[in-house]
């Protein structure tokens, strides 16, 4: 087991590296540089000076060979935690981050929670009671939550909660604990605020879940195995859950890592709408103004908990599959 | 009659499909006595499986035991001495459960996915001593222990934590075995335990049944295809053809003085060393179960069979001698009077 982690380990480090690169790469696109950008903005305020340009330029090390930026700005996010400036905000990166990713991890967890909690049980009853009554009713309302955009569920249920119970669902924090400090009150209010945005980001996952969950156990039900343990007296309930279930569940736990970005992705389009503070609007309108800096390390942090989602997702994978864990032992 | 561990009667297991109905056993009778094997005989698809599957209530959906009974003659536990029906008990129920395991317990086919892939060894094999015996945990440890010795696991301590992964497909055979044996069952169902193994492997496998049931004293019901198994281990033979009986018998009798067509076309179709005469292949196949001959189930691919008489009307099951029975039109009285008994 301890070969198996240190192997994920090393591979998810390595490809951590690898993704600076991109995401290095992604801030050096833009044609010009992101001096230009800066410079353009500020020369229509006034004119700016040759030597200010180059004194930009040599702080920021534009005149040097791509290879040595890069060094500068991965040993810079490494090193001190600095992700450079954000010329838009005119604030360090890191700090505009800061704010934001925790709450978007929390609110990801919390959604993969509730799509585990969701469809899990509800995949099971489906596929042992495959074709009853409440199979078809769970397959139906699994292909509407798939078919519909979860920013359309996102507006009516704006639309309804506002209008009918004057109750305003936007947003992670009631207006009194935006700005306020980290205390016990502002924790209950953000979960208060949060089960919105986790239904709705995590109602698409949960009804491929529940497909892939049923379609999984359908396969297994039929094996000799389960007949076996029941020729050993196992009783429904307690074979069900410890052998078809646990072999059903694998493919799912090497989906988690996949789960993770797209639940961070697909919960942009919800978050503008339900305007909350997460890193997705930040990716979104920083891509728009050309903030690099800010856009790079972005889809860099995202990418990180990426592979870190991976290397849980295969981590879980090894324990709960024996076959996984000892072809490295 | 003290023997008799377990008396099918006229047992009919079907599956309700939507093209209509496949009767997978229609009318099945045997008893399986204590201390002795019965083997059931036949081609693909004539109902062993499903016979075995109907006396432990384990017939998947659409099957559906519909008639006849399956009396056990209980010897475990409180219930000792008394006779219940299993084909009229709730598959699911407490009842069906405490008998699953404890008094009749089963070894499949295939070694490779009777087992589960991520579960250990020890686990799977104490399982049925954690649900049937009040013992402590250390005990059920080691009677998992000794069982897998028993099977003749080589270092069998440490084969507890294996994964059958890591087993071949004789080891796991012997890990089912185990398994199917840690609570002394008074019938052992053992459903094509050595079809997936290798010709080596299945004599050493079929050597510990013979062993282990001696020690143990059980009733063995073995299914199986392959008349060689039948040679070396059965004591009774049940001959099955299209979920019917086709003949009864002992083993001696079967090969010395087969009763059925079927029979003897079975025995002619296997190959025997030393001899160089032209194997005799049964023609045609297994007719479908939705498209059955009518009369006798066997007549279009019968060699003795008699035009006007095997194809119309259902064959009785006819007694001979000695407890032997063939459902077979050439020795019901009308005909054995009338014209040609073969035999």
């Amino acid at each position: 087991m301890m070969r198996f982690v240190l192997r994920r380990l090393a591979y998810a480090l390595l490809t951590i590296w690898g993704v600076s690169f991109v995401a290095f790469i992604i801030i050096q696109l833009p044609p010009g540089d992101f001096l230009t950008t800066s410079i353009e903005r500020m020369g229509d305020d006034g004119a700016v000076g040759e030597a200010q340009i180059a004194v930009l330029r040599e702080q920021y090390g534009l005149d040097q060979p791509i290879w040595v930026q890069y060094f500068k700005w991965i040993s810079g996010i490494v090193l001190h935690g600095d992700f450079g400036q954000s010329f838009v905000y005119h604030r360090p990166v890191a700090e505009l981050i800061g704010q934001r990713l925790p709450l978007t991890i929390a609110l990801s967890i919390a959604t993969i929670v509730f799509t585990w909690a969701m469809a899990v049980p509800i995949g099971i009853y489906s596929a042992v009671r495959q074709y009853s009554l409440g199979d078809y009713a769970v397959t139906i309302l699994g292909f509407l939550g798939l078919a519909i955009p979860s920013f359309l569920v996102a507006l009516v249920l704006l639309y309804v909660s506002y209008n009918f119970f004057g109750q305003d669902v936007g947003g992670l924090f009631s207006e009194r604990y935006i700005d306020a400090p980290w205390s016990f009150g502002k924790v209950v209010d953000l979960l208060k605020h949060m089960w919105i945005p986790v239904a709705i980001t995590g109602l698409a996952g949960t009804a491929s879940l529940i497909r892939v969950m049923r379609a999984n156990l359908l396969d297994e039900l039929r094996k000799p195995y389960v007949a076996a343990a029941r020729a050993r007296g196992n009783s429904e309930t307690r074979l069900i859950v410890k052998y078809p279930v646990r072999v059903a569940i694998a493919p799912l736990l090497s989906t988690l890592g996949a789960v993770l970005p797209a639940v961070v992705s697909s919960g942009e389009v919800v978050a503008i709408v339900l305007s909350l503070q997460t890193t997705g609007p930040l990716l979104l309108s920083s891509l728009q103004t050309q903030d690099m800096y800010l856009a790079g390390s972005l889809i860099f942090a995202v990418s990180v908990l990426t592979v870190v989602g991976t290397l849980i997702s295969d981590l879980m994978l090894g324990w709960a599959d024996p076959r996984i864990r000892h072809r490295y032992s | 009659m003290s023997d008799v561990i377990l008396q099918v009667q006229d047992l009919q297991t079907h599956y309700l499909l939507r093209d209509g109905v496949t009767r997978a056993v229609d009318g099945v009778s045997f008893d399986v006595r204590r201390g002795r094997t019965l083997c059931v005989v036949g081609e693909s698809g004539c109902g062993k499986s499903a016979t075995a599957h109907s006396i432990l209530q384990l017939v998947d959906e659409p099957g559906k035991i519909v008639g006849g009974r399956i009396l056990l003659h209980r010897t475990h536990g409180e219930q000792a001495g008394q006779v219940v029906d299993l084909a009229a008990l709730p598959a699911r129920g407490k009842q069906m459960r405490e008998i699953r395991g404890r008094e009749i317990a089963m070894v499949f086919q295939e070694p490779m996915t009777s087992l589960s892939p991520v579960h250990t060894v020890g686990d799977q094999v104490m399982e049925a001593i954690r649900l049937h015996l009040p013992l402590p945990e250390k005990q059920i440890h080691e009677r998992a222990v000794d069982l897998l010795d028993r099977v003749r696991i080589p270092n069998p301590r440490r084969h507890m934590d294996s994964y059958t992964f890591q087993l071949s497909g004789g080891m796991r055979q012997r890990v089912s075995l185990a398994a199917a044996l840690s609570c002394e069952p008074a019938l052992l169902i053992a459903d094509e335990p050595t079809t997936a193994l290798d010709v080596t492997t299945q004599a050493q496998i079929l050597d510990l049944f013979a062993e282990l049931q001696q020690e143990l004293d059980m009733a063995v019901m073995f299914i199986t295809h392959d008349l060689g198994v039948v040679a070396s281990i059965a004591d009774e033979v049940v001959v099955m053809y299209l979920g019917q009986v086709a003949e009864q018998t002992d083993v001696d009798s079967l090969f010395h003085r087969p009763a059925h067509p079927y029979t003897r076309a079975l025995l002619s179709s296997v190959p025997k060393p030393g001899t160089r005469t032209r194997l005799a292949p049964i023609r045609g196949g297994v007719p479908s179960p939705y498209d059955r001959p009518s009369g006798c189930a066997f007549h279009p691919r019968c060699d003795a069979m008699m035009p006007g008489v095997c194809d119309r009307g259902p064959v009785p099951l006819v007694d001979l001698d000695a407890g032997r029975a063939a459902r077979c039109m050439l020795y019901t009285e009308e005909v054995a009077r009338d014209g040609e008994p073969v035999r």
